[in-house]
């Protein structure tokens, strides 16, 4: 409940990680999507939201990230996901975004995938 | 002896023996005889000598035993010495100084006039050798001892004395007296005349030293006795004139001066002034001397007694010209001394030369202190009863300032009690207003109506007047000389003053009131004698300016008292008109028609802050005519406009708030009709709201006091609270009306929600639907489709609130009319996710459950977009997850997914759910879980859908506990029972 709940680093490259720090949930949707709206905005279309520090993602959270990757594709962009505990692939592969995502097991692989984009 | 043996032996030796016998016997009675007459005579010397000495002896008995004056004891020693000398001329004299007073004096037994004086200061003669020597004096023969006389003779008579004796009259170590004998014969006196004389000088000595020691003893006490008398008469008196007068009456009649005068000393100059004589003639010049200056200036500055006894010769003594004091030989001039300080001199004179002897000085002295403790006494009794006149006075101010409790009435008393009392010929006071910074003139007494009115009509600002700005700073009392025009006004045609008293009007913690200025000219009235005496008036004048600061002070504060009283009353009227009313218009208007009711201002406008025009707006008004009225409706202030008509922030004038003093713009004064406008900005929590902006109209070119400006401030206040309580109230009315159009919302959305226990062949069906907010994401839903079967949907949009509600209406719609054609789910979704993409822009997506239930061939066919996966528990009591899947519907336009089938036989429960089930949290974030739904689902399998449903939410609502619901829960249960195919 700090601070930290959402924090972003840019790793080069034009890459922006979005890091989130626990349940993504009606608390910390609205931040993440703020953060996210952002970057998108100011034109940073690569990015990676890691969520290794998340156990849980409800609806809301999954329409925010949904957002996020649309926006980022229409400005030939892309937003990735790194990080997802047993919990979270099961979450996103329930409701079929594993399909939709690209989704790696950690940061560095993210970075590389993406700055092949 | 031996030498009459001798004798005999003598004659025997030489004569024969008969004629020895015979001769011897002739020779021893011859011897006989011879000392018979020796005997004889020495028997008669004895007689003679005792009886000389039982004369000289009575002599002096009776002159010890004399109970006489000086003169009746100077005859008797004459009269004694007659017993034992020749006394027919004779002299008895006494020393004083250098004086020689005769007291008896007898020429060849003739009576001369005593007494007689002579100074023998300059050639004193045989009497001086004597008084010196101490020592008798026998003259045998003045004509042949002349020169070998120790003294000459001082006299020259036709027929001077050829014989005398001067004898000294010693009494312990000091000559008192001579006793004189003279004679006109030669040799008339012998040895023994002189020591007889002497043994009765001896004895006279001691009998006049008696007698003037009596003498002296009784003068001086008859001396004391009336000073003691006149002490006691001048003690009556109460008045010091009085007692001047009286002292000189007795003083004259005691002692019988010819002028007795008294004098008292002038504090200023430092004067002796007459105050009282027995001669009328002289106290009416009012003589003055100066210090130093004759007898009387002598004994002022030396604060000694002074004597001339002789002032013909006296180059001190200067006197008055009229025929008493020129007649004077003799002065005495006394200081009266009281705690070492003069305050007075006693004067006496008389035609006699030498008259004041130590005892005179002594008595009047006694009587000069008798004079100084009366004078004393009188000016204590004098100060105690100023002391008391002017607490009397000071009473009479307090009380004449306590009685009153209008200012009018308190500035008249005292300028009345001023001019009275400390007797000045007029009195005027200034009031310090601090709010105007300005002295404004009030009443004032002594001056012409003309006068009066044009110090009423005073208005002085710092720096007006330099002596007023002097007192206003330091607080202190000054006099001026310069006299400001409007103080020249005197009624009576007095003559202008030359000075001022400017008297601060101060009270304890030194705040100024005001300043009261009186006259300096010298005091008139009954109390004069009282303010004469150096610093009373001033004292009485700065007590009086003190009790008027205390009245003052008083009076602001009743006045205070009154004005919040009154203030408040002013403001609950505003306050219950303005919570007796709904309407901001009305409040408004009825505030825009109390003010200038209550304040007494001419006219208000109330000015509206439209926040989104950022301007502002007309509001109600009042006394505003038509005209203004028309110009006021076309009135549109943005804020920089409304800043630039109010350039001047009067703050902390007021102590409740601030308001701005306008420079009113032409259309605005013709609007207002004033000289004057204020403008007080509604401001309420922080916020502007408005502003209240009133005319006024000059009150004797004053502006609105503080009071009315308290009242305004609060009138604001109250208009702006009521401006932002319409506003919240209409935010209120606002949330009220979202409020029921989501509850209109969630009527519409229940409605879209089938009953929950829908009529499917051979199934029982309960379900559980529960926002958790008004509307809610989930839906499920039954469709009877054609051939009997039914299609039963379980979705989740995403988020939450109206979009999702709405989103889902839309989903519901497009599922039910895509499903009505088509057989297979997954097909169903397919489409629907198309149509979805295609009608929606929105974020939003929905994961669905989507199963066709076939009673013919008890078979479920399914197909899942992202939905949580159901669970199917057998009547074994095993169970399975469906967990084949898809996309979740509206993410991307096209998505892929299968159809799967299932055996659904009796006893086998189907459970269908949202996320809100298995992620119900408890206090410790622990999820209900797939398990427990499991658990309580396998526990009750047995039981119809209903119980099977109610036990799965009891369940949830015991884990959650007090723990507030997250997400919208939807559970569906549906049972295949037994029959009912």
């Amino acid at each position: 409940m700090s601070g930290m709940n959402i924090w972003e680093e840019s790793v080069g490259d034009d890459i922006w990680i979005v890091g989130v720090n626990g349940r993504l949930d009606q608390n910390l949707n609205p931040i993440l999507e703020q953060h996210l709206t952002t970057l998108l905005d100011e034109g940073r279309t690569r990015l990676v939201v890691d969520l290794s520090q998340t156990n849980y993602i409800n609806s809301g959270g999954l329409r925010t990230l949904v957002t996020g990757w649309r926006k980022a594709r229409q400005q030939q962009g892309n937003l990735v996901l790194c990080g997802l505990d047993g919990r979270l692939q099961e979450i996103f592969g329930m409701v079929g975004f594993d399909q939709l995502f690209q989704i790696y097991p950690n940061r560095q692989a993210a970075q590389q995938g993406l700055s092949q984009l | 002896m031996s030498t009459l043996a001798a004798i005999y032996g003598q004659t025997v030796d030489g004569l024969s023996w008969p004629s020895i016998s015979f001769a011897l016997l002739i020779g021893a009675l011859a011897l006989s005889a011879y000392i018979l007459l020796r005997r004889y005579r020495s028997r008669q010397l004895l007689i003679q000598r005792v009886a000389e000495l039982e004369a000289l002896s009575d002599a002096g008995r009776a002159l010890v035993a004399a109970q006489l004056d000086v003169e009746a004891l100077a005859e008797l020693i004459a009269n004694e010495a007659g017993q034992v000398i020749d006394n027919r001329t004779f002299q008895v004299g006494l020393f004083e100084e250098s004086d020689y007073h005769i007291l008896f004096w007898k020429i060849r037994g003739v009576r001369q006039e005593t007494p007689q004086t002579y100074d023998l200061a300059e050639e004193g003669g045989i009497i001086s050798w004597v008084r010196e020597s101490k020592r008798p004096l026998l003259v045998r023969d003045f004509q042949r001892e002349l020169d070998s006389l120790p003294a000459r003779p001082r006299y020259i008579s036709n027929s001077p004395p050829r014989s005398a004796l001067f004898i000294p009259m010693v009494s312990g170590d000091r000559t008192i007296g001579i006793v004189a004998a003279q004679s006109s014969e030669p040799n008339r006196f012998s040895e023994e005349d002189m020591r007889r004389l002497t043994i009765l000088a001896n004895q006279a000595a001691a009998a006049v030293a008696h007698a003037l020691l009596f003498a002296q003893e009784r003068t001086r006490s008859a001396h004391l006795e009336l000073v003691g008398q006149i002490g006691l008469e001048i003690s009556k008196v109460k008045n010091q004139d009085e007692i001047f007068s009286q002292v000189v009456k007795l003083t004259q009649e005691t002692f019988g001066f010819h002028l007795v005068s008294i004098f008292g000393i002038d504090p200023a100059t430092g004067e002796a002034v007459i105050q009282a004589s027995s001669d009328a003639d002289i106290f009416v010049e009012h003589w003055r001397i100066q210090p130093g200056i004759g007898l009387i200036g002598t004994a002022v500055a030396s604060q000694k007694t002074i004597i001339s006894n002789n002032t013909a010769e006296d180059e001190r003594f200067v006197s008055q010209d009229n025929p008493l004091e020129n007649s004077t030989r003799s002065e005495m001039a006394l200081p009266l001394i009281v705690d070492g300080e003069v305050v007075g001199v006693l004067d006496v004179q008389s035609p006699k030369t030498g008259i004041f002897t130590r005892v005179e000085k002594m008595t009047l002295e006694a009587l000069s202190a008798e004079i100084a403790i009366s004078i004393s006494k009188l000016r204590q009794l004098a100060r105690q009863r100023e002391q008391a006149w002017l607490y009397t006075a000071q009473l009479q101010v307090a009380e004449a300032i306590s009685r009153s409790t209008d200012l009018e009435e308190i500035l008249s008393s005292v300028n009345r009690l001023t001019t009275m009392l400390a007797g000045v010929p007029f009195c005027a006071v200034l009031l310090w207003d601090e709010e105007t910074a300005v002295y404004r003139g009030s009443h004032s007494i002594g001056f012409t109506p003309e006068g009066e009115h044009l110090i009423q009509q005073q208005r002085l600002k710092i720096g007006d007047w330099p002596a007023l700005d002097a007192v206003h700073v330091g607080q202190e009392k000054l006099t001026t000389q310069r006299i400001p025009h409007w103080l020249q006004y005197l009624a009576n045609n007095q003559a202008k003053p030359d000075m001022l008293i400017l008297l601060p009007v101060c009270t304890l913690n030194e705040t100024i009131m005001g300043v009261m200025i009186v006259s300096q000219a010298s005091p008139v009235g009954q109390h004069s004698d009282v303010l004469q005496t150096p610093g009373r008036r001033e004292d009485l004048l700065e007590s009086i300016s003190q009790q008027l600061a205390r009245g003052l002070e008083n009076w602001h504060l009743r006045n205070a008292q009154q004005e919040e009283a009154w203030v408040n009353t002013a403001l609950f009227q505003v306050a219950a008109a303005v919570n007796s009313l709904i309407d901001l218009n009305e409040i408004l208007d009825t505030i825009a028609r109390l003010v200038p009711m209550l304040v007494g201002v001419e006219s208000c406008i109330i000015l509206i802050w439209d926040e989104a025009r950022e301007q502002f707006r007309p509001g109600p008004s009042y006394g505003i005519n038509e005209m203004g009225r028309g110009l006021l409706e076309t009135l549109a202030l943005d804020q920089e406009e409304f800043d630039e008509i109010s350039p001047r922030l009067a703050d902390g004038l007021s102590p409740t708030g601030t308001y701005y003093v306008i420079q009113l713009p032409g259309w605005l004064e013709k609007v207002l009709g004033t000289e004057q406008a204020f403008a007080f900005p509604l401001n309420a929590r922080g916020q502007l709201v408005g502003a209240m902006v009133v005319g006024s109209l000059m009150e004797n070119g004053q502006s609105l006091s503080t009071r009315r400006l308290n009242i305004l401030t609060g009138v604001a206040h109250q208009a702006a609270t009521a401006v932002v309580n319409n506003h919240l109230y209409h935010e209120a009315a606002e949330r009220d009306r979202l409020e029921r159009e989501l509850d209109v919302a969630r009527g519409i959305q229940a409605s879209l929600i089938p009953d929950g226990n829908p009529n499917i062949p051979g199934c029982s069906v309960a379900s559980y639907w529960l926002a958790a907010r008004q509307v809610s994401g989930d839906f499920y839903d039954f469709l009877p489709l054609r051939d009997g079967s039914w299609g039963i949907v379980v979705a989740d949009v995403a988020d939450k609130g109206i979009p999702a509600a709405l989103f889902m209406a839309l989903c519901r719609t497009i599922l039910r009319t895509v499903a009505i054609s088509r057989d297979d789910p997954a097909e169903t979704l397919i489409r629907a996710n198309e149509i979805i993409n295609q009608d929606t822009q929105s974020d939003l997506f929905v994961t669905v459950f989507y199963a066709i239930w076939n009673p013919e061939t008890q078979r479920i066919c399914y197909a899942n977009a992202g939905h949580n996966p159901p669970l199917l528990l057998r009547r074994d009591g095993s169970s399975q997850l469906l967990s084949d899947h898809g996309m979740a519907l509206g993410v991307v336009p096209t998505v892929t997914m299968k159809s799967q089938t299932i055996k659904f036989l009796p006893g086998d429960t189907l459970l269908l759910y949202t996320d809100g089930v298995t992620e119900a949290m408890n206090e410790d974030f622990d999820e209900f879980g797939l398990g427990r739904l499991e658990q309580a689902a396998i526990k009750n399998r047995q039981r119809p859908a209903k119980l099977i449903a109610r036990s799965i939410t009891k369940a949830i609502r015991t884990h959650a506990g007090e723990t507030p619901q997250f997400d919208d829960i939807t559970l569906v249960v549906m049972k295949r029972e037994d029959g009912g195919l």
